[in-house]
């Protein structure tokens, strides 16, 4: 019964985004479990199209913020206007207060304001002068980034990374897409015509299936592996958290459920390790700021899928 | 720290030390009968002063002070015994080193020697007793030993003592079969060299002088004296006289053994065998003399012993520890009917030249009027005892200067020592040859083993006298006073309760409990077994065990059959012991089938890695071996779904495509059986 | 046959140390052979040597003795004292190998240190079969030993702390794991190459410093104008600034609101300088080096590391100073 629904979403984003099956469903996978998204890859991958789809397709109202190094956290969060004519203050809501916020190119902007982006996406509420304003009940950022290998960049520090629940690159498409792309058509223009693949309260439904999807104990124990793996080998400088351990086993069970599954097996938690864990871990011999995805690759191939805890 | 190891030792961990002290105990508490008296305390304060170590309370005693406490020790020994030789005062010795290592045990290495010192204490023990309840109390011990240098390795400190014991106990099981396989097939060698022991061993027994209240002191004790296993009837109770040694020479208060087995053999002429025969063998517990028990006449089957004219056998050395031989004898003899040497004459006649006047007379007296015939003399004497006022006791007032005379006119109170001295004492004072003969008489019979036990209580004295024409006849005076003692053996004999009062606690005092005596008589023949089939287990007995094994011994064969058997143990072993344990990983039955449908695919080259999910390997073999799609896909579905779908989808993979009602047994039961068909 | 003689008696004139030098490498050879470097390793009978100790020795000798002792003495139960000491030795040696085979190490991460402080080693020993391990010992060559039992639990982590001694890649050569247990009279034990190193940086040594300000870099300077530290002066309001910035004293006199502005301490970057440490000596040169990241560090201080042929751009922070650190160690 949801599977149409997240048929209907995946063909839909596959017209804007060619060829790129895998990162659509992780991305839907990470929304459906209420998780915010770092889009991360250089430019002109079609970071920006692909966010802007998938709010587009999830019928949901969104906001776009260009981020800058000039860019002040009251630009993102609304400030406080002094109304000379009452002679009293009013607060004016930034493009936070929107269901969908796309940040791009979050790297760009100071530490300051991006402090003040993760902040809110972290208590789904903003907090000015005293006053609390709640964000809406759908609340995504999605944020794209520029690697960090990048000139007058800010890269995010590792605590604030841990607010995204996924990090995905998109990587280079393959050659017939490029083919297509390069003989002209472009997805942006495709982009003005899509349209809404789910209600409000299709989503909503969605959203509370991903909860009931099922979890073996097997499949923990796996999960569980995973978890020991890195913190004991010493390949690793710091181990996956518990709160990364709780966000595998989130997008795990959406992904699952993106899969057409009502229970997760170890294939779910191979696919989403890398865009929940890369982002996370670091690892001894990490300089770079790169080494995540050697070490998820080595999580992948050492830890035993099947066996005891 | 290396200060607090000096004054309290290494940190031992508190069961290793409780365990020691009780290996401590139990090792020395065999020998403490053994060991001079003041070891006891020295031996409780030793223990104390270590305890206190161990607590921390006490430093060790300082160097002057453990080399004073040595020395001491040592000469206390020496001058207990006299001498540093010898089971007794090398086992003392060994003894006082151990007591006092223990306040020098500061390092591992210390409390290693102590446990080594422990087993050479304890394997003393079989110097002295070689029963099976030694060698089970031995074995009891060495699981506590063991299980010290358990808790001596272990790591942890807090660990508790039943465990190095249940360690222990488990090693020493092990260790049994090949010890026993050892035992058997391990070529037993001869002495590498002559040990000279002289044995100042307190043996209970007959000791070569007889003096009033020797036998007394025998009767109390309850130890085993000989085992006498019949091969055709046990004999009946008269016939049941041991005769061990001939004692005839008085010095007027002591009869003392005869030196003439020194230099007279046993002439074979000068013996008349009778028709009856008994062929039995005897077990004799160690003595400390080298006379050999057996019945008149008897030819003792053993290439160590000599006959002796007086119809007794002697060993060539002294019996220090079990022995077994073979005898025949023939109880209807008659011994050198013919005639005495004049030497013999002179011998067995001889009296102390002054003294017990009285009963010299009184011999003279009856002989003559017994009409000067030996056996009228011998009938008078007997029929004296026997309806005068004598009496049958062990606790017979002590006697004066004059023995004989004091026994016979004033106290007439003795038992068979008393009667049979005073006996050869009357006839030798009338002219006649006579002597007196210690031995044993009687002998329980096992109502299990067709054998005999003699027992030190039943240790006897008797009268031989020469009639011409017969030779020497046995008479038995004690029979006149006692014939219960005779009749029925030692135990209903005396009414009153000196029979042996220095056992409270012996079995024998139990004996009218039916029960307790059943179980006595089995412990005993228990003990009898092990005696016969593994103490005296020597190189003859292996040579026919391998003749029986191996037809033709040679040392190839013997060899290969040791190695051989040897062998088949420490396999046994090895698999039992490294190959037993089952591995780690915990797999419920729905991984191991599916892991058995990789390893199938493994074969063929297609091996699964292990962070492979099934899924994917799935999708992979599917491209890979396309006729097995649907087997594989099958597989892998029922696998996934018994692993991470929940109970409720179980069902639904049943209903659609299968008879099974959906339970996970009946879904292991079709992975099963579509794992063990699947076939590349 | 003199001809094969020569040879012989020319190996004889080898100096000692070169043999003994040369049966070592064979042995190391052999060993790496027989036991390679791994990140994991699974004791087993290709991997484990066993036999007696000491105090083996001496067990033995008891129980010769006693077998002398029993043909001696004739005496069948003595002698059988010995067998049975010989046959628990049998059951010893199996019991050692059983204690620490299946036993199974990982090589788990390992803390960088200070050269001549101790780095730790965090090693996991784990249960490959359904039996206890006890009293097993692992000792790096050359260090201390540190006990363990693996009774009840499947794997239990160790962290063992080896003294540092040199600056730069730390690695430990052969593990030995050992067992004496149960009767401590025979050992079985292990040398493995656990495939583990670790940073060692160097020792700081404080010195005097001028720290060398350089603002003419262009791309490495942190300057943080909108910081709160100092008044810088004032600008017309805009309208996304905070309200705490308004100058209220300057509205309320000419009613135009201005927002103050301030200028961060830190606008410029400190630069840690190979060529401006006070001495010529390489270790030195890196120890002073060491001392003054630690010291920028706990003052929270944003600094740069340059050493010939590595930069290191201005920052702060826990990751910048490991960053630096690793420079200075592996320089």
């Amino acid at each position: 019964m949801s599977q149409p629904i997240i048929d209907r979403l995946v063909t839909a984003l596959g017209t804007i985004l060619l060829g790129k099956d895998g990162q659509i469903r992780l991305a839907l996978a990470c929304l459906l479990s209420r998780g915010h998204l770092l889009l991360e890859d250089l430019p002109g991958m079609g970071k920006t199209t692909l966010s802007h789809a998938l709010a587009k397709v999830l019928g949901l109202e969104y906001q776009r913020i260009q981020f800058t190094s000039d860019l002040l956290p009251a630009d993102i969060i609304g400030t406080t206007l002094f109304n000379p004519g009452q002679s009293q203050f009013e607060f004016r809501k930034g493009p936070v207060f929107s269901e969908v916020l796309l940040a791009d190119e979050i790297n760009r902007a100071t530490p300051k304001t991006q402090g003040a982006l993760l902040e809110a996406m972290e208590e789904r509420q903003v907090t000015v002068e005293g006053h609390s304003y709640p964000l809406p009940h759908q609340f995504f950022v999605i944020a794209t980034q520029n690697p960090v290998t990048q000139m007058g960049t800010f890269p995010l520090p590792e605590s604030q990374l841990d607010r995204f629940l996924m990090r995905i690159s998109l990587g280079y498409p393959d050659p017939k897409v490029e083919r297509a792309l390069l003989k002209g058509k472009n997805p942006r223009d495709e982009l003005e015509f899509l349209q809404p693949a789910v209600s409000k309260t299709e989503l909503d439904a969605l959203q509370k299936k991903v909860s009931t999807v099922h979890v073996s104990d097997a499949l923990l124990d796996y999960v569980q592996r995973i978890l020991a793996h890195t913190r004991e080998s010493s390949q690793f400088v710091v181990g996956l958290s518990p709160r990364a351990g709780m966000a595998l086993v989130k997008s795990a069970r959406a992904f699952a459920l993106v899969s057409g599954r009502e229970h997760v097996i170890p294939e779910d938690v191979q696919a989403v390790l890398g865009p929940v864990a890369e982002h996370r871990l670091s690892g001894s011999r990490d300089v770079t700021g790169h080494e995540g995805e050697r070490l998820v690759d080595h999580v992948l191939k050492h830890v035993p899928v099947i066996g005891s805890r | 720290m290396a200060r607090d190891v000096k004054r309290h030792g290494f940190p031992m961990p508190r069961s290793a030390f409780v365990l020691l002290l009780i290996t401590n105990v139990l090792a020395v508490i065999p020998h403490l009968e053994r060991v001079p008296g003041w070891m006891l305390p020295a031996f409780g304060g030793v223990l104390l002063w270590r305890i206190q170590v161990f607590r921390q309370r006490w430093p060790f005693p300082g160097r002057s002070v453990r080399l004073l406490l040595v020395v001491s020790g040592f000469a206390g020994v020496i001058l207990h015994h006299g001498t540093v030789l010898g089971p007794d005062a090398g086992v003392a010795l060994l003894i006082t080193a151990y007591l006092f290592k223990q306040l020098e045990m500061v390092t591992r290495r210390d409390a290693f020697l102590v446990v080594i010192l422990s087993y050479f204490v304890l394997a003393t023990e079989f110097l002295f007793s070689r029963s099976l309840y030694s060698t089970l109390y031995v074995l009891l011990v060495l699981v506590v030993i063991t299980a010290t240098q358990v808790a001596l390795n272990h790591s942890g400190s807090r660990i508790a003592v039943t465990q190095p014991l249940k360690v222990s106990a488990k090693l020493i099981l092990q260790s049994i079969p090949l010890m026993i396989a050892l035992f058997f097939l391990f070529p037993r060698v001869g002495p590498l060299w002559q040990l000279n022991l002289t044995n100042k061993q307190n043996f209970i027994g007959l000791s070569d002088r007889m003096s009033p209240g020797d036998i007394a002191e025998l009767s109390r004790s309850g130890n085993l004296a000989f085992r006498a296993e019949f091969r055709g009837d046990v004999p009946p109770m008269r016939d049941r006289y041991w005769r061990a040694a001939v004692f005839d020479w008085f010095d007027g208060r002591t009869w003392h053994a005869s030196q003439a087995d020194r230099f007279d053999a046993f002439n074979p002429q000068d013996l008349a065998r009778g028709q009856r025969r008994y062929d039995y063998r005897i077990i004799l517990e160690p003595t400390g003399q080298r006379w050999l028990m057996a019945m008149a006449a008897a030819e003792v089957h053993l290439g160590d012993a000599r006959a002796t004219g007086l119809l007794t056998h002697v060993h060539k050395k002294e019996i220090d520890s079990a022995l077994s031989y073979d005898v025949t004898s023939y109880p209807d003899f008659r011994y050198q009917p013919d005639g005495l040497t004049a030497r013999e004459g002179m011998i067995y006649r001889q009296l102390p030249a002054t003294g017990n006047d009285a009963a010299r007379r009184h011999g003279r007296e009856l002989f003559r009027k017994a009409g000067e015939s030996p056996q009228a003399l011998i009938e008078s004497i007997l029929r004296a005892f026997r309806e005068e006022e004598f009496y049958y006791t062990l606790k017979p007032p002590l006697l004066g200067a004059n023995t004989v005379d004091e026994f016979l006119f004033q106290t007439r109170r003795g038992y068979c020592a008393h009667y049979a001295g005073a006996f050869v004492f009357l006839l030798r004072s009338a002219g006649i040859p006579a002597r007196l003969v210690g031995g044993y008489h009687g002998g329980e019979a096992h109502p299990i083993g067709n054998y005999l036990l003699v027992h030190q209580y039943d240790a006897h004295a008797w009268a031989e006298a020469w009639i011409a024409g017969q030779g020497w006849v046995r008479v038995d005076p004690t029979a006149a006073v006692a014939p219960n003692r005779i009749e029925m053996g030692s135990l209903d004999s005396t009414s009153d309760d000196s029979f042996m009062t220095d056992s409270p606690l012996s079995p024998e005092r139990l004996r009218n409990m039916a029960l307790f005596a059943r179980a006595r008589l089995l412990a005993d023949y228990v003990d009898y077994l092990w005696f016969k089939n593994v103490v005296s287990y020597n190189s003859e007995k292996q040579n026919q065990l391998f003749r029986s094994l191996l037809g033709q011994v040679t040392p190839q064969r013997i060899a290969a059959l040791l190695g051989g058997v040897a062998a088949v143990i420490v396999l046994i072993l090895v698999v039992g012991i490294l190959l037993r344990h089952p591995a780690m990983r915990t797999l419920d039955r729905t991984d191991r089938l599916y892991l058995q449908f990789c390893s199938k695919l493994a074969r063929r080259g297609f091996e699964r890695q292990p962070g492979e999910g099934p899924q994917s390997y799935a999708d992979r073999l599917c491209q890979q071996l396309p006729a097995q799609t649907t087997q594989i896909r099958r597989i892998t579905e029922i696998y996934l779904t018994l692993k991470y779908a929940p109970a409720v989808q179980r069902g639904n993979i049943q209903q659609q495509k299968s008879q099974y009602s959906g339970t996970l047994s009946d879904l292991q039961k079709d992975l099963q059986l579509r794992v063990r068909s699947f076939r590349l | 046959m003199s001809s094969s003689m020569s040879p012989s008696s020319a190996a004889g004139k080898v100096p000692r140390r070169f043999l003994t030098g040369y049966i070592r490498a064979r042995w190391q050879r052999w060993l790496d052979q027989r036991i390679p470097s791994t990140r994991h390793a699974l004791l087993d009978q290709r991997r484990l040597f066993i036999f007696p100790t000491g105090m083996g020795f001496g067990y033995l000798l008891t129980a010769f003795l006693l077998f002398i002792a029993g043909i001696n003495y004739d005496n069948s139960l003595i002698l059988n004292f010995s067998f049975f000491l010989g046959s628990l030795f049998v059951v010893t040696i199996l019991q050692t190998f059983s204690n620490l085979s299946g036993l199974m190490i990982d090589a788990g991460t390992t803390e960088p240190a200070f050269a001549g402080t101790e780095a730790k080693f965090n090693l996991l020993l784990a249960k490959s079969r359904k039996k206890n391990h006890y009293a097993v010992e692992l000792q790096w060559h050359g260090f201390e030993a540190a006990s363990n039992n693996l009774i009840e639990e499947e794997k239990i982590p160790v962290q063992m702390l080896l003294k540092t001694e040199k600056r730069g890649v730390f690695r430990p050569q052969r593990l030995r794991i050992t067992s004496v247990y149960p009767l401590g009279i025979v050992r079985a034990w292990s040398w493995i190459a656990l495939d583990m190193e670790c940073l060692v940086y160097p020792k700081p040594i404080a010195c005097e410093l001028q720290a060398q300000v350089d603002a003419t870099q262009a791309d490495g300077t942190v300057v943080i104008p909108e910081g709160k530290d100092d008044f810088d002066g004032l600008r017309n309001y805009q309208q996304t600034d905070p309200l705490s910035a308004v100058d209220w004293k300057a509205y309320a006199r000419v009613g135009q609101l201005y927002t103050k502005r301030f200028h961060g301490l830190q606008s410029e970057a400190r630069w840690l300088d190979w060529e401006s440490m006070p001495t010529l000596h390489v270790e030195l040169k890196l120890s002073y080096l060491c001392y003054w990241v630690m010291e920028y560090s706990r003052k929270n201080l944003v600094f740069g590391l340059q050493l010939p042929g590595i930069r290191i751009a201005p920052d702060a922070g826990l990751e910048h100073q490991r960053r630096c650190l690793e420079a200075l160690a592996r320089y």
